[in-house]
């Protein structure tokens, strides 16, 4: 049970880092950089709190504005590029971020004590959960929620007008313009959507963890969120749920491989794109006689 | 700052290198292979372990490097690129997930993902022109880079095989009508791209006296920015990105300090990715690299 336990923020918040992945990877995209708009989720949120003792809901709030807002700027030129500059683009942008993330520095007094980022030390102290007497059970349900919650707004997305368009956007531009639909602009949505979400992640992250640094939000963990959503299938929502399970719940949580968890992953990744390209919940092909 | 504006041509030799190396991979066979930069790296970082645990000299790393790294990139080739038959996006991916697989068996091998040293014999050798320190090893470095540009300049572009390359590259099925056996032609400049990241990687290490496991991402990354500086058309402009970017970068931090140089370097690229499509709309909107 209380590996359950341990394990459910885990889940959540990397589900809520693979829901961000999954709404650009339906724009016909793959990008690395989501950790960017994670990690300025994190601080954000992580600021609010620790520095100014807002409460938790408001300060996710302002992550996921403020890092929608972030995906929105970058995306006046992502939604304009697509394929080997679109990743690549992603890519500096995580690396970036990183490095911008090592020099906050902005401390301030908070009940006698300093607090704030101190650039390449990190941020500590980000304990709200244990200021307002969170339990570790209660602190799973918080992260399960929120995780359901951007669940669900994925899916109406998905289900709705803008989520259609970006779908016709991805499978032919051109021929989406054609019935007026504007590309960029879905795109644009589309992507600042999924900046919202990673900085709702992020936020959520920086309260758990109490301590963040530059290298919480590397390469690494952006391509870990799309190796989830690729192992799951873009057909609908449950693809990053099911991947996102099946590492962090099998090979993670009951420790399946040992240490050769990543040799693992990777090579499942590699055999579900050869054999199952699709994903593990996605859809077969279906061909018009 | 001449001296650092020196230094900086060494590592613009090294960014050539890898560069040239992306520029075979993406700008004639069309692939884009995240795992590039973590082959070198185990390649590199395998022979140097075998080195020092056999005890062979200096060389012995580079010939090892190479037995390692061509089957090795061969192998990623057909798993990420014959045997993925979906688009360019699917291989990439799976790229992706052989770059988690070697860097995690680099953790779990012999070396536990510790630095691994390298013996540089040309390391305390300097030459002194008006007062200035250069390096004997940068300047190899850098006379390697240009020699392997110059090199694969005359391959692709004046022999028979480079043509075939090219054109197989281009379209498998006119190179079948030509006689041209696609999947040799593959393989073939699958090989010569990895003796050249090889080349790449060795360089870097024997430059550093070690090798660590960020070098693989770290020359994925630098690779294609290369790539995107230089563009895929000529190996003389990604040669000249290339040591545009090194100086640049050495320059750069000289003037703002070392602290700054990563944050400076990737907000340019970054700028320039971002003013990009503004300048050049028909070049980058939605038709790259499909």
């Amino acid at each position: 049970m209380s590996e359950l336990v341990a394990i459910i923020p885990m889940f959540s918040i990397s589900l809520v880092l693979a829901l961000s992945c999954y709404l650009v990877l339906k724009s016909g995209e793959i990008s690395f950089g989501q950790q960017a708009f994670f990690g300025v989720g994190a601080y954000a949120g992580g600021i609010l709190t620790a520095m100014f003792d807002w409460p938790l809901v408001a300060a996710l709030a302002v992550s996921a504005v403020a890092a929608a807002a972030v995906a929105g700027v970058i995306g006046f030129s992502l939604s304009r590029i697509s394929g080997f500059r679109f990743t690549l683009m992603t890519l500096v942008l995580g690396e970036f971020a990183k490095e911008v993330f090592v020099k906050i520095e902005w401390r301030r007094e908070v009940n006698g004590q300093a607090a704030g980022p101190e650039g390449p030390l990190g941020f500590s102290g980000i304990e709200y959960y244990y200021s307002h007497g969170i339990q570790h059970l209660a602190q799973g349900l918080i992260a399960a929620s929120v995780a359901a919650g951007c669940l669900v707004a994925v899916w109406v997305y998905g289900r709705t007008g803008p989520g259609r368009r970006l779908v016709a956007v991805a499978s032919d531009a051109t021929l989406a313009a054609s019935v007026s639909i504007d590309p960029v602009r879905t795109r644009l949505q589309a992507f600042a959507m999924a900046g919202a979400v990673a900085g709702i992640g992020g936020g959520l992250f920086a309260h758990q963890a109490t301590y963040i640094e530059a290298a919480n939000f590397s390469l690494m963990v952006g391509v870990h969120a799309v190796a989830y959503t690729l192992l799951g299938g873009l057909a609908n929502v449950l693809g990053p749920v099911a991947g996102t399970a099946f590492d962090v719940v099998f090979l993670e949580g009951l420790r399946v491989v040992g240490s050769y968890r990543m040799v693992v992953f990777g090579s499942l990744i590699v055999v579900m794109l050869i054999l199952r390209p699709r994903g593990l919940l996605g859809t077969r092909t279906r061909t018009v006689p | 700052m001449l001296l650092t504006a020196v230094e900086g041509l060494a590592y613009g030799g090294l960014y050539a290198l890898l560069g040239l190396g992306f520029f075979l991979t993406y700008g004639v066979l069309r692939r884009i292979d995240l795992a590039y930069g973590t082959v070198v790296m185990t390649s590199v970082y395998l022979g140097a372990m075998m080195v020092g645990g056999l005890g062979l000299p200096w060389v012995g790393v580079l010939a090892l490097t190479l037995v390692v790294g061509i089957p090795l990139s061969l192998l990623v080739a057909y798993l990420a690129f014959v045997l993925v038959r979906q688009d360019a996006r699917f291989s990439m991916a799976a790229t992706l997930g052989i770059w988690m697989v070697l860097e995690e068996l680099m953790l779990q091998s012999p070396g536990r993902g510790r630095g691994q040293a390298i013996v540089n014999p040309l390391q305390d050798l300097s030459w002194w022109p008006w007062g200035l320190q250069i390096r004997i090893d940068h300047m190899v470095i850098l006379g390697l880079a240009l020699a392997v540009a110059g090199l694969l300049t005359r391959f692709l572009t004046r022999s028979r095989t480079g043509l075939a390359i090219r054109v197989s590259a281009y379209d498998a099925s006119v190179a079948a009508l030509l006689g041209i056996s696609h999947a040799r032609m593959m393989v073939l400049a699958t090989v010569i791209a990895s003796a050249v990241g090889c080349v790449a990687g060795w360089s870097f290490a024997m430059a550093q006296s070690g090798i660590d496991l960020h070098f693989g991402m770290w020359a994925t990354v630098k690779g294609l920015v290369i790539l995107v500086l230089g563009g895929t058309q000529s190996i003389a402009l990604i040669v000249t990105a290339a040591i545009g970017l090194g100086v640049a970068e050495r320059v750069g931090s000289e003037l703002i300090g070392s602290g700054y140089r990563d944050l400076v370097g990737y907000g340019l690229i970054l700028a320039l990715l971002a003013v990009e499509p503004f300048l050049r709309p028909g070049e980058t909107r939605f038709g790259d690299s499909r």
